[in-house]
């Protein structure tokens, strides 16, 4: 993940979350509202849309059985989020 | 920060030192992100009962209690401070304010003699920020590492000595809700409580330095150190494993899924709140009816005071009113359960996923659900549960939204009306106001952001989700008493005040008819009072004098409601509000008559009333401490005007239609 386009004192609350630049992210799941859930080292941290696109997110990867369950429709949304999927 | 944000602050902080000071023991601060188990150790370490849960800042208060530390040249028993939860030292909402001052913005020698930093094994590069930031002050450290079961299922191994080392303090597993591990912290506390404080590492920025490149900078320095020890005192695997938590929240948060789960929870929760609370409710109506008012009209009786205006008000204003107030107990008992049930399994965190983008459209964040839902419970804590939330506006308009959540105070009223107007559909009735409050909430909550505070930007949804956990039954029966006993406190005595001025005024006639203590309940001051008010509910078809006392005893609580009509009527309370038997009869009549015979419509137009207006004189109180006296005003005038004007439409669209 590259570094928070959020105001300081959100991105300073995200970083102690673990969502810092360089951290490594995964995409879990889908959750309803439109956000997601995503996992940073072993916590798992429930997002809105709108703060994940203000996360730029490096290569999409989901953990293999949820990729199944959110399929392209993860992708897509992780693409207008603008995440390289 | 603002000056109400530093009275707040200034208030806290002599409260916990004043008392501190005063008794002279060692004072321990506890400290930690939500969801660590710090509330729980505090309980575990204190056996004091303080809130607990998985939910993310349940903490609002600074709490207090004594840990007793045995051993060898132990100091004896030391004060524990339960601090507000907080992942860092750099403040977003007043709690976390609170948090950092009473570690480091009070001078040195204020500050507590040991921080004990609650460190979660599973999440350790998150938790151990804090560390970082407290290790640059002059403080002695102990770190109790929570969750190693987690962590372990995860793959996570964490070598406690190797972390010890790196981070430079003391570091002691733990298993607060096993209660594993606390005679060794207790060690290690003692000790540390009697050797030197640990250098001070790295440098912290200077006051004033927040917001810049520079504090960004010693942000990254600080991860850097956290990360550094992380991996030099733990292993985990390569990627990153699906756990059975992960697969749980695949069902719980989906879109479509996530949503209907959780209204057939809180459906769940108050089908079984009404259903397994009638019959313990029914029994101790039985013991206060029966034995215990016989016991005391025998004792009276014995006394001479049998036929007395003292004993009727020994009998019908004290008994009654005690009486009427632990027949709640097993429905509030059980509402608190179920939600304690709900939060320690780390459900609550989900729901409040699921409602989010719901909060968003009254400009809300998820976060504000927290205080909702225990609005549901009762409206006295979901009040001060506003806290949670770091803006101001958020939590205004929070705190004017609470009241129209449906506390399990009105559900009694609701039970009522629903056996005598729509006998055996009680739980849809229920359910139904439910709904109703949830709308009512939402479309408040739009048309204040529609007019008030068109500016309001909604807080984004970042939330943790804690892995599920079992609910442990020692956990959840300590929150449910927690609240328990709470809700007795508060309102207790204002019940069995209202129930008492009720009798009073029952006791007083008007204009010449017959003594005090001796007159008809229809020529009393209490029924002339109500009298005077009845007028303005005849458009909502409940105008006469009997109903519109029972709102009038509702406004100091809506638990005297039930009673008020048992006293008004003369009759019998019923002993299960699910057969009220003659009261039924009375009431159907009155509101039959003051309808014009459209009895249905003014029943639904008078549980509106119900719902929509002033839950209670304890909410009221606080939340003039927390909104102050003005905005609490503003909230009586719009709870009273909606109610009243929701009450007229529902009753003549009613009568138009019926």
């Amino acid at each position: 993940m590259a570094a928070p386009l959020l105001p300081a004192g959100r991105a300073r609350r995200v970083a102690e979350l673990g969502l810092r630049a360089g951290c490594r992210v995964t995409v879990l799941l889908r959750t309803a509202g439109g956000g997601r859930v995503i996992a940073v080292e072993d916590a798992r941290i429930a997002v809105d849309a709108e703060t994940l696109r203000r996360l730029p997110l490096g290569p999409l990867e989901a953990v293999a059985p949820c990729r199944r369950q959110v399929g392209r429709r993860l992708r897509r949304s992780a693409a207008r989020a603008g995440c390289a999927a | 920060m603002s000056i109400l944000t530093r009275v707040a602050v200034q208030s806290c902080h002599c409260a916990a030192h004043g008392e501190l000071v005063a008794n002279g023991a060692a004072v321990v601060a506890l400290v930690g992100a939500a969801n660590v188990g710090k509330s729980t150790l505090f309980n575990a370490l204190t056996g004091a009962r303080r809130e607990v849960g998985n939910w993310p800042g349940t903490t609002v208060e600074v709490g207090r209690g004594r840990w007793r530390l045995s051993g060898e040249g132990a100091p004896g028993e030391v004060t524990l401070l339960d601090l507000p939860g907080a992942g860092s030292l750099d403040p977003l909402s007043p709690d976390e304010v609170v948090t950092r001052t009473l570690l480091v913005d009070v001078p040195a020698q204020e500050r507590p003699d040991l921080v004990l930093v609650v460190v979660d094994a599973s999440r350790l590069t998150r938790s151990l920020y804090l560390v970082a930031q407290l290790r640059e002050f002059d403080l002695r450290i102990v770190v109790g590492l929570t969750m190693n079961d987690v962590a372990t299922s995860r793959g996570v191994a964490v070598d406690i000595d190797a972390l010890s080392r790196e981070v430079g303090v003391p570091v002691v597993a733990l298993d607060p809700r096993r209660r594993a591990g606390l005679d060794a912290l207790a060690a290690v506390v003692s000790s540390a409580l009697d050797a030197r404080r640990p250098a001070v590492r790295g440098r912290h920025p200077a006051a004033g330095e927040a917001q810049t490149g520079d504090e960004l900078a010693v942000a990254d320095e600080r991860f850097a150190w956290v990360n550094e020890a992380v991996t030099r005192a733990s292993s985990r695997p390569a990627t990153s494993r699906r756990t059975a938590s992960d697969r749980v929240d695949a069902v719980l948060t989906a879109p479509v899924r996530g949503p209907l789960i959780f209204l057939a929870a809180m459906w769940a929760v108050f089908q079984v709140t009404t259903t397994v609370a009638a019959p313990l409710q029914r029994a101790l109506d039985s013991l206060f009816t029966g034995p215990v008012s016989r016991g005391a009209r025998s004792l009276l009786g014995a006394v001479g005071l049998g036929h007395s205006w003292i004993g009727g008000f020994v009998l019908n204003g004290i008994i009654a009113g005690v009486g009427m107030l632990l027949t709640f107990v097993p429905l509030m008992a059980l509402m608190f359960l179920l939600l304690a049930v709900l939060e320690d399994s780390g459900y609550m965190a989900r729901a409040a996923v699921v409602t989010d983008r719901l909060m968003r459209t009254i400009g809300l964040p998820g976060r504000a659900f927290l205080p909702l839902v225990v609005g549901f419970g009762c409206n006295v804590p979901a009040v001060t549960a506003t806290r949670v939330l770091p803006d101001a506006r958020h939590r205004l308009m929070t705190t004017l939204l609470v009241p129209f959540t449906s506390c399990t105070a009105r559900l009694t009223v609701y039970l009522l009306v629903a056996a005598i107007f729509f006998p055996g559909d009680a739980g849809n009735v229920v359910f139904t106001m439910y709904l109703l409050s949830i709308l009512l909430v939402i479309a408040v909550g739009y048309a204040l952001r529609a007019t008030l505070w068109r500016t309001m930007g909604s807080e984004p949804l970042v939330i943790d989700l804690p892995p599920y956990q079992l609910p442990t039954a020692r956990l959840a029966g300590a929150v449910m008493w927690l609240r328990l006993r709470g809700f007795l406190r508060t309102a207790g005595g204002i019940i069995v005040a209202a129930v008492a001025v009720v009798w009073l005024l029952q006791m007083i006639p008007t204009s010449g008819a017959g003594s005090f203590g001796d007159v008809p309940v229809q020529r009393s001051l209490y029924a002339g009072t109500a009298r005077t008010v009845a007028p303005a509910f005849a458009p909502a078809g409940f105008g006469d004098w009997q109903a519109a006392s029972a709102l009038i005893v509702g406004f100091v609580a809506k638990e005297a409601v039930v009673s008020s009509w048992s006293q008004t009527y003369a009759a019998a309370e019923p002993k299960d509000v699910h057969s009220p038997g003659a009261l039924g009869a009375s009431v159907k009549a009155d509101f039959k008559r003051s309808s014009g015979g459209h009895t249905t419509a003014a029943a639904w137009a008078f549980l509106i009333f119900i719902l929509a207006y002033t839950p209670c004189v304890a909410t009221l109180a606080t939340q003039k401490r927390e909104i102050g006296a003005r905005w609490t005003a503003f909230g009586v005038g719009l709870q009273l005007s909606l109610a009243w004007s929701l009450a007229v439409v529902v009753f003549q669209v009613g009568r138009l239609l019926g």
